[in-house]
């Protein structure tokens, strides 16, 4: 404390003048410490804000993405497929025919069996040049089903800087609430996630001893209990 | 023993993939006989307007689940026979109990295979014929 020479309590001394002064300037430091305080405060809440808008936003990329390759791929395939089967089957037929054709030859020989040699002939080169052009439109669409893996790539990039994000948002909001000595006791808050029976695939299965990994385990599980 | 390939399906599932793929792998096993919804409250509606022999259902799903879905099923005279099989990538110890104690048939996790959903349809399905037999 100062210690006043001068007791005298109307006037001001030169020392009551240092001290108001001294007093003033604290004040005015405190005033704008707080006001700093309050703005950095909020300026960190509207920094989070953006970001969680941003993560929003950029989860959706992965949303949309990831499904249209789903999709493309899903088509690629159900076009493929009948074209595929028609191949096999029509090979399958061929070869019977010409299986008995042979074998109805071999028998007995006949002007009859000439007529047919030559029938099955024609639909054999129409098999086999048609062979070249359906292999063709399932490459086509094979090609399709290539090229729409490209999303793995481009979400794969959103991800980790999502994941950024998050680590970002993470420590924002922890040193607001140590700046309002707000305690971050995670305990406190997790008590209607381990019980609640929606919880979407196990990322960890390792981490999360109730969680069985695969069928095997289901079936076992199941078996266990009776079922 | 040869299963009715003209059993008609429900397959229940939010993501229009999933439903997608479900059917490919029932077509490949031969069920041609399939119709899709995207969640519960969907797939009883659908239930209720027409007869449907077996149910895949996902769990996690949006305006009523799976296991509600089930429960409903099981819960209505009219319904309460129809096999339902669950596909869902819920995998707690505790979820396998509240399905089977719900009365599913089966459980199947995701990701999950062809093979997969091969062996447990024709387990469910030679279950209930030997069933029906004695």
């Amino acid at each position: 404390m100062n210690n006043p020479t001068n007791s005298r309590l109307t006037g001001i001394s030169v020392d009551d003048n240092k001290l108001l002064e001294r007093i003033g300037k604290i004040t005015r430091l405190l005033h704008n410490n707080i006001c700093e305080l309050e703005c950095d405060k909020d300026k960190r809440l509207h920094e989070t804000n953006k970001q969680i808008t941003d993560i929003h936003e950029r989860l959706n990329y992965i949303l949309s993405k990831t499904q249209s390759a789903a999709e493309t791929t899903l088509s690629a395939i159900e076009n493929i497929k009948p074209i595929q089967s028609n191949l096999s089957s029509n090979a399958v037929i061929l070869t019977q025919e010409w299986q008995e054709l042979i074998k109805l030859e071999n028998d007995h020989h006949s002007n009859k069996n000439l007529a047919k040699f030559s029938n099955l002939f024609l639909k054999t080169i129409s098999y086999l040049e048609d062979v070249p052009k359906q292999a063709e439109v399932t490459n086509d669409y094979l090609l399709t089903v290539i090229m729409a893996q490209d999303f793995q790539d481009l979400t794969g990039q959103v991800i980790k800087k999502v994941s950024h994000l998050l680590q970002l948002v993470e420590s924002e909001l922890i040193q607001v609430l140590l700046d309002n000595s707000i305690s971050t006791n995670p305990a406190t808050n997790d008590e209607n996630s381990p019980n609640s029976l929606l919880n979407g695939p196990t990322i960890n299965p390792q981490n999360n001893p109730e969680a069985l990994s695969n069928q095997t385990d289901v079936d076992n599980f199941l078996a266990s209990l009776g079922y | 023993m040869s299963t009715d390939k003209n059993l008609k399906f429900l397959v229940v599932d939010d993501f229009s993939t999933m439903r997608r793929i479900i059917r490919n792998l029932l077509r490949e096993l031969g069920f041609l006989n399939v119709e899709e919804a995207e969640d519960g409250a969907a797939a009883l509606r659908k239930l209720r307007e027409s007869n449907f022999d077996f149910v895949v259902s996902d769990w996690n799903m949006p305006n009523m689940d799976g296991l509600t879905m089930l429960q409903s099923v099981r819960a209505d005279e009219e319904l309460k026979q129809i096999p339902v099989l669950m596909v869902t990538a819920e995998a707690k110890k505790e979820n396998i109990i509240a399905a089977a104690q719900a009365g599913a048939n089966g459980y199947i996790v995701k990701p999950f295979t062809a093979a997969t959903l091969d062996e447990k349809l024709n387990k469910i399905l030679q279950n209930i014929a030997h069933k029906a037999a004695s």
